[in-house]
């Protein structure tokens, strides 16, 4: 049952990384970071372009968020014996994650990737909720995974 | 505010009375008695199994018609019933996973699912719900509750999909 993360470079981002880390970890799972990018064209007479200066500069800084990643998760691991990929995917980072999302154990995503507003899901979260065949896991941006967690509280029902 | 704890399975364990630490070592599920609630509910009962954690099998009931209104007839014990419902339907749903491999808590709330189960995540591991429940008639693309609690939890959030039998099954190891 593997795990896989979306990576977005985002401290929610972040955050995932280190909760399938953990999740990984306590279920001696597979953990595969995946970071899906795309190379901003620019509008032209003939349609849209992209530069090989553009292709190499989104390459560099795609790499460069999922090396960080890929940090972070390793550690999170400690040396766990815990299968660890990376993946560099160009192209939408929705409909790429739900094609992963066939055949893995969980999808793990920062709730707000796609997206900066508060209190709004992110649309990568949104198109994997919808589509994504495997459960979903969406990691709440306002509190770090690792933080402990505050006595329980009387639930306020009317 | 209603809250029944099922104190036959965790005689223990009072409502609200959990230890606080680094972590709970709780798996809080939120069920209706839908298909979509069933795969949350199953997957949930798995993942408790292989961390070894608490889970709690929450249920909330929320006022139908004219209970909520003014043509509630007088003495009427609409809401005893609705409760009492609620609670066969959510013992109805835990009855077949008590085997003795998990810990296994119930509690059944009034009001609306979506405010109980983001009450609840301040103090769990890990929220589960099913992509839709009983309020979705398939038309949305993520049940109201499932989309609130993702937005407002403050514990992850595992969104489990609809049972599909007809998408392929693949090599799970791969």
């Amino acid at each position: 049952m593997n795990i896989v993360v979306g990576i977005d470079g985002s401290e929610h981002g972040s955050a995932a990384v280190r909760w399938a880390a953990r999740e990984a970890r306590t279920l001696g799972a597979p953990l595969s970071l995946v970071h899906v990018y795309s190379v901003p064209a620019v509008p032209s007479v003939a349609g849209p372009i992209r530069t090989p200066e553009q292709r190499r500069y989104a390459d560099q800084h795609a790499g460069a968020i999922l090396e960080r990643a890929r940090l972070l998760a390793e550690s999170e691991l400690e040396g766990a014996s815990v299968r660890l990929s990376t993946d560099l995917v160009e192209g939408s980072a929705g409909p790429t994650l739900v094609d992963l999302s066939h055949g893995a154990g969980m999808l793990v995503l920062g709730s707000h990737s796609g997206l900066f507003l508060h209190h709004r899901l992110g649309s990568v979260v949104g198109a994997c909720l919808h589509a994504a065949t495997c459960p979903v896991v969406v990691i709440p941006a306002d509190v770090p995974a690792t933080a402990p967690r505050a006595p329980a509280q009387s639930v306020q029902t009317s | 505010m209603t809250t029944h704890d099922d104190a036959r399975v965790t005689p223990d364990r009072l409502e609200d009375g959990s230890p606080s630490s680094l972590s709970t070592n709780r798996i809080v599920v939120g069920v209706d008695g839908s298909p979509g609630a069933q795969a949350a509910l199953l997957w949930a009962v798995d993942e408790a199994r292989r961390r070894d954690a608490e889970l709690m099998v929450v249920e909330a009931w929320v006022p139908q018609g004219p209970m909520a209104g003014p043509l509630i007839a007088p003495g009427a014990d609409a809401w005893g019933e609705t409760i009492e419902r609620s609670r066969k339907d959510l013992m109805s749903q835990v009855e077949s996973l008590r085997d003795g491999s998990v810990r296994l808590t119930t509690k059944l709330l009034g009001g609306p699912p979506h405010d109980a189960l983001e009450s609840l995540s301040r103090d769990a591991d890990l929220l589960v719900v099913g992509s839709h429940g009983r309020g979705a008639v398939g038309r949305t693309v993520l049940g109201s509750v499932s989309s609130h609690v993702c937005r407002h939890a403050r514990c992850p959030v595992v969104v489990v999909p609809r049972p599909a039998p007809e998408r392929p099954v693949r090599d799970p190891a791969t």
